[in-house]
């Protein structure tokens, strides 16, 4: 069965349609490729799927759960129905719960974390707590919690700096774990982003861009992690630039050209694809 | 550079009960009035520390927390007046009103963006200043406010003295402090600050940021109706005045002053809000037009506060005080510029530098064709 399904989806920004009637699903222990020219839609779908984003029509599902649909005013819901969400009967509010859109940490809690393009760490913050920052919804405490520290809380603080730690070393950054993530040079920023992503246990990791900026070297760890971490079970969905890395480690590939998938298939039958080569180049004859 | 966070946690037990010591003793050789000013100190460092939760802690601008303080101040008041219950069993009330109003008033609008936000606790407080000076459902005593409340009786012990009440404040400014501390090294405090340096970022990370935030605002103003609570419990009479905006402002620039997010910066903001002008109070207007240029002269000179939190200094110079040796970088990597990344906004935006010219369009099509991408890529597409 699929993992993440997503059926016809379509984003507008006013009139520029950003994505356009895009199906894909990824199955369990994949690892796909997320290809296409710059601004052909790639990012704008990982934010559709992380909830940053809602979907103009379109569908996302993961897992079984549909994580992802157009917001009630596009379809013509016209009654306002937030309310729902207060009636205590457990029918309305689990319909509720269909209407609603997922909001983001929704989406990372049912199993779904992501790095950016733009490396996003909390700059000002040491190495260790920026992947603390992913154990956190794993983890329950609360005021209570801060304040009385009981030994339940003392044992879950235990639990995050264990986790934490755990991945630091994992993504090979146990020397900088109290270092500021502003000071990490590049590459060591894009593997911190990673590590922070894995210490959410994702069952899907979305990895947006993870070489870009990296050289030779790094790149060439970078693919032997990614591998690493799909076989420990994650299931790997990723866009790239470096052709190098696409072509690697990439067992599907997806080709997107203005929002429109263009192509889908293994690397060796997307190198081939003519309507592929013709988004790369342009009109003219090959 | 060693263990940060351990760091920035551990002030020697010996520091604290120095400090301790000094607050007790330190009104004994005081007359009355000047004990009167040490108390309205602890009362503003209690708000100071309330607010700095929801502004320092959470980055959410919130300039009508004086609000938060008259309406403790009005339910313990209330509560004693109408139903003669001791002052004593109204605080938690009042604790508990003041959080409610926060739930209500911040649940909707805490997706607004800072500078809306601010608006809105703006607009919020006047709205509870004008209720109260219109004298709503006819309990709250108009522009005159409520008098005749019963003094504090703890214990069996009346608190009459203006020493007794500094006790008392500072009885419960030693559990804010506690508290605040613990929630600053807790979970909790942790998700605030990935909310105030990356709100993106934090939700993507499975943090609920509206959890967080909601917090911050209920815990905040909860904590300020108890502080309208002491208030009440040495002053017996309570009015509008309470309310007023330029109460926000004081707590705000207390905060602020200070260094926003740091709980030495609070004292210092008290300090420099509240007790300095009070102790220059023979200098007449003139105290208020120096109080102005030394806050103008120190927001140019000193944005992050006088006693700021090491983190929130970086965050606003970008630098820290002492480099930590930075690892150099592999050979090669192209250093990009960081900050300019981070400004860049989440669409499909190019790499920058050096980057973006090793992958050109051509070299990226080579790539994909499979060719070998030995030519030099200044050499155009046909």
């Amino acid at each position: 069965m699929a993992l993440l399904e997503i059926r016809n989806l379509t984003k507008q920004f006013g009139g520029l349609t950003a994505v356009d009637r895009v199906s894909f699903s990824l199955n369990e222990g994949e690892i796909l490729g997320l290809i296409g020219p710059n601004g052909a839609g790639k990012t704008t779908i990982f934010n559709l799927i992380t909830g940053i984003y809602t979907p103009t029509e379109g569908e996302i599902f993961f897992d079984g759960h549909r994580i992802a649909h157009p917001p009630l005013g596009a379809r013509k819901v016209i009654t306002p129905v937030w309310w729902l969400q207060w009636v205590p009967a457990r029918s309305v509010r689990e319909r509720w719960d269909q209407l609603r859109t997922l909001r983001p940490h929704e989406v990372t809690e049912l199993g779904i974390a992501r790095t950016f393009q733009t490396i996003r760490l909390f700059k000002n913050m040491t190495v260790l707590e920026n992947v603390m920052a992913g154990v956190h919804h794993r983890t329950r405490a609360g005021v209570w919690g801060a304040i009385f520290r009981p030994p339940a809380q003392r044992e879950e603080e235990a639990f995050i700096v264990r986790e934490a730690e755990q991945y630091i070393h994992f993504m090979g950054l146990s020397d900088y774990r109290d270092e500021l993530a502003k000071n990490l040079p590049y590459g060591h920023q894009r593997r911190l982003e990673i590590a922070r992503a894995l210490a959410a246990r994702p069952r899907l990791l979305i990895l947006d861009e993870p070489a870009a900026g990296l050289n030779e070297q790094e790149t060439l760890e970078l693919m032997g992690l990614i591998r690493q971490i799909r076989d420990s079970g994650i299931t790997i969905l990723l866009i790239e630039h470096d052709m190098k890395v696409v072509m690697g480690i990439c067992e599907r590939i997806v080709v997107l050209d203005y929002g429109k998938k263009i192509a889908e298939g293994t690397p060796e039958e997307v190198q081939r694809n003519p309507r592929v080569i013709q988004a790369y180049l342009g009109e003219e004859e090959v | 550079m060693g263990n940060l966070m351990e760091r920035l946690r551990r002030i020697p037990l010996a520091w604290q009960i120095g400090l301790l010591a000094l607050a007790i003793l330190l009104p004994l050789p005081l007359n009355d009035y000047y004990r009167a000013v040490l108390w309205r100190t602890g009362i503003y460092a209690i708000l100071g520390l309330s607010l700095n939760i929801i502004v320092g802690y959470a980055g959410l601008f919130q300039l009508g927390h004086a609000a938060f303080y008259a309406l403790g101040a009005y339910t313990s008041a209330l509560l004693n007046l109408h139903f003669h219950i001791p002052l004593v069993l109204t605080w938690p009330v009042s604790i508990l009103v003041a959080a409610l109003f926060g739930y209500l008033i911040s649940r909707p609008i805490l997706h607004l963006r800072g500078d809306y936000l601010c608006i809105v606790t703006i607009a919020f407080g006047e709205v509870v200043r004008l209720a109260l000076v219109n004298n709503i459902f006819g309990i709250t005593g108009g522009a005159n406010g409520l008098s005749g409340i019963d003094q504090t009786v703890l214990f069996g012990l009346t608190l009459r003295t203006p020493l007794h009440h500094y006790y008392l404040v500072l009885f419960f400014l030693v559990l804010t402090l506690f508290a605040v501390r613990r929630l600053e090294n807790s979970r909790l405090g942790r998700a605030w600050m990935y909310v105030r340096e990356d709100e993106t970022a934090a939700e993507a990370m499975g943090i609920d940021t509206t959890w967080a935030k909601l917090l911050a605002f209920v815990l905040g103003s909860g904590w300020a109706g108890l502080a309208g609570a002491l208030y009440v419990a040495r002053i017996p009479v309570v009015s509008p005045d309470l309310a007023r905006f330029i109460e926000s402002v004081v707590m705000f620039c207390i905060v602020v002053l200070g260094g926003t997010g740091s709980i030495p910066g609070v004292f210092v903001g008290t300090l420099g809000m509240i007790t300095l002008p009070e102790i220059f109070r023979f200098l007449k207007t003139w105290r208020d037009a120096w109080m102005g240029v030394a806050m103008v002269a120190m927001m140019i000179a000193r944005p992050e506060g006088l006693w700021p939190s090491r983190r929130i200094r970086m965050e606003i110079r970008g630098e820290e005080e002492e480099a930590p040796p930075v690892p150099k970088p592999p050979v090669g990597i192209p250093q990009a510029p960081l900050d300019d990344l981070e400004e860049s906004d989440p669409g499909e935006s190019d790499l920058s530098g050096e980057v973006e010219e090793l992958y050109t369009e051509e070299a990226y099509l080579r790539e994909l064709l499979g060719e070998s991408g030995q030519e030099g890529s200044e050499e155009s597409t046909p």
